[in-house]
């Protein structure tokens, strides 16, 4: 079966992708391991320790940032705007979010992480692959790239 | 929050643009901001139009965002945000905010007929009679003075000081972002012009990557900020100021190394959103400062005891 009308399928590919890339709420995810690191921190005095606070800063900072820019491209679609460019900023961002979180967890946790199940093997696992689902983080780059430079210096 | 601008906001856009037009346009601008000077004609004009008097914090922070971009010296998007917060009759022309705890100096407080003074959950106004300032080394892109002396001037009401270090830093993460914007279009235009080795550097995707980043970077602190601005809530600024901050130590050195030595001279017009950033940052304070209070904040909530505030 063929999905759209003929010689259509690039665009018929761009959607499919750009739904998959915004598709998953990890944002959402990923923050609720930084409230729930939050609490635990607390518990653990670990919020004493350099830079920790400034850490979970950036954690939640970079994950509520993810959430905008998903929201963001879903305003572009809902409103029959071209969504490309902030398909893509949101896809970055939430790779950095999901990232950024598990390094502050496996920094906290340190050989904790080792156990399967634990919170910084589990966050690792996912961070892992985020740049690599709807096309890989260094595509979306090349996109943005597009976007702001113009589509004439292609990539050598 | 809607993710496009309401007919409102596009109209106060637009006055703002047509105000810096009508004032000698960009360049003119550009020539007193390369002097780190303080342009009290736009500032006075700004005042003056009534199409940009009232709005809601979200149509304020919009304002002080669109100048940050446009790379004029006022301080009309500064005011606009912590207007509300102040008595009624203030004169016209900047307003410089100090924070007791801070030492650096003050931008705007050689030319500020009115000093905010935050000390700690007190704010006081004084008026320039009642404070005396030793002008500082121009830089940053603004002219920045330290207050030397200052009266008791008229105490706001318990509460207020508080509300007004979260504006101030409004007004800061909206110049970040709107400097951000305009640093990285510049960027972008001296990436595609500039020809080495036979190709424009914008060809290079090592360079496109990096300039790609930076736009996420910038995109969160435009995204952060005005979701911030829209709640007016204090928690939701500092964590959009961490952002701020965190960005413009990134990008400053970043966007620079991009454009190359040129964009050390005055001609190219990168400084200006460059330096401007890196003050802006400075003046909202370290990633760690913020962090620690976040984290301050978050423990309030889950406490129960800040329930009100938070």
């Amino acid at each position: 079966m063929r999905l759209g009308a003929e010689n259509d399928g690039w665009r018929v590919v761009r959607t499919a992708l750009s739904h998959e890339r915004i598709g998953g709420p990890r944002y959402a995810r990923a923050m609720l391991v930084t409230q729930r690191l939050w609490q635990i921190a607390r518990e653990r005095q670990w919020c004493q320790r350099d830079g920790v606070r400034s850490r979970f800063a950036h954690a939640e900072a970079s994950c509520e940032a993810a959430r905008l820019l998903v929201y963001q491209a879903i305003d572009a679609r809902i409103d029959g705007r071209s969504e490309d460019r902030e398909v893509s900023l949101a896809r970055v961002a939430i790779v950095r979010a999901e990232r950024c979180v598990a390094e502050l967890v496996l920094s906290l946790y340190e050989d904790e992480s080792l156990d399967r199940g634990s919170m910084g093997n589990a966050q690792l696992k996912t961070s892992m692959i985020a740049g690599l689902g709807g096309g890989s983080v260094e595509v979306q780059l090349n996109m943005i790239a597009r976007a702001l430079l113009g589509s004439e210096a292609s990539p050598r | 929050m809607r993710f496009q601008p309401t007919e409102t906001q596009l109209r106060r856009v637009a006055a703002v643009l047509q105000v810096i037009e009508s004032c000698g346009g960009q360049d003119r601008a550009a020539s007193i901001s390369a002097g780190c000077g303080y342009d009290r004609e736009l500032d006075e004009r700004l005042c003056n139009t009534a199409e940009l008097a009232g709005g809601d914090n979200l149509d304020r922070y919009l304002v002080a965002e669109e100048l940050a971009r446009a790379g004029v010296a006022a301080t009309f998007g500064l005011r606009g945000l912590l207007s509300d917060l102040l008595p009624a009759a203030l004169p016209h022309g900047p307003i410089a905010v100090l924070d007791v705890n801070r030492h650096g100096p003050t931008r705007f407080a050689a030319a500020a007929p009115v000093l905010v003074v935050l000390d700690g959950d007190e704010a006081h106004v004084l008026d320039s009679g009642e404070f005396a300032v030793e002008k500082e080394t121009e830089s940053f892109g603004y002219p920045y003075a330290h207050i030397r002396s200052r009266g008791g001037g008229v105490t706001l009401p318990q509460g207020t000081a508080e509300r007004l270090r979260s504006r101030w830093r409004l007004a800061l993460i909206a110049e970040i972002a709107g400097n951000a914007e305009s640093a990285i279009a510049g960027t972008s235009a001296h990436l595609c012009d500039r020809v080495q080795f036979g190709r424009p550097l914008s060809s290079l995707q090592a360079l496109r990557h990096r300039l790609a980043d930076a736009g996420v970077s910038a995109e969160s602190v435009r995204w952060l900020g005005r979701e911030a601005a829209y709640f007016d809530d204090l928690r939701r600024v500092v964590r959009a100021a961490w952002c701020a901050s965190d960005t413009a130590a990134a990008l400053v050195p970043e966007l620079v190394q991009m454009c190359g030595a040129r964009s050390f001279t005055l001609e190219f017009g990168l400084h200006v959103y460059t330096m401007r950033m890196g003050g802006a940052r400075l003046e909202l304070g370290s990633t760690d400062r913020l962090g620690a209070e976040l984290d301050q904040i978050t423990e309030l909530v889950e406490s129960g005891s800040g329930a009100d505030r938070f």
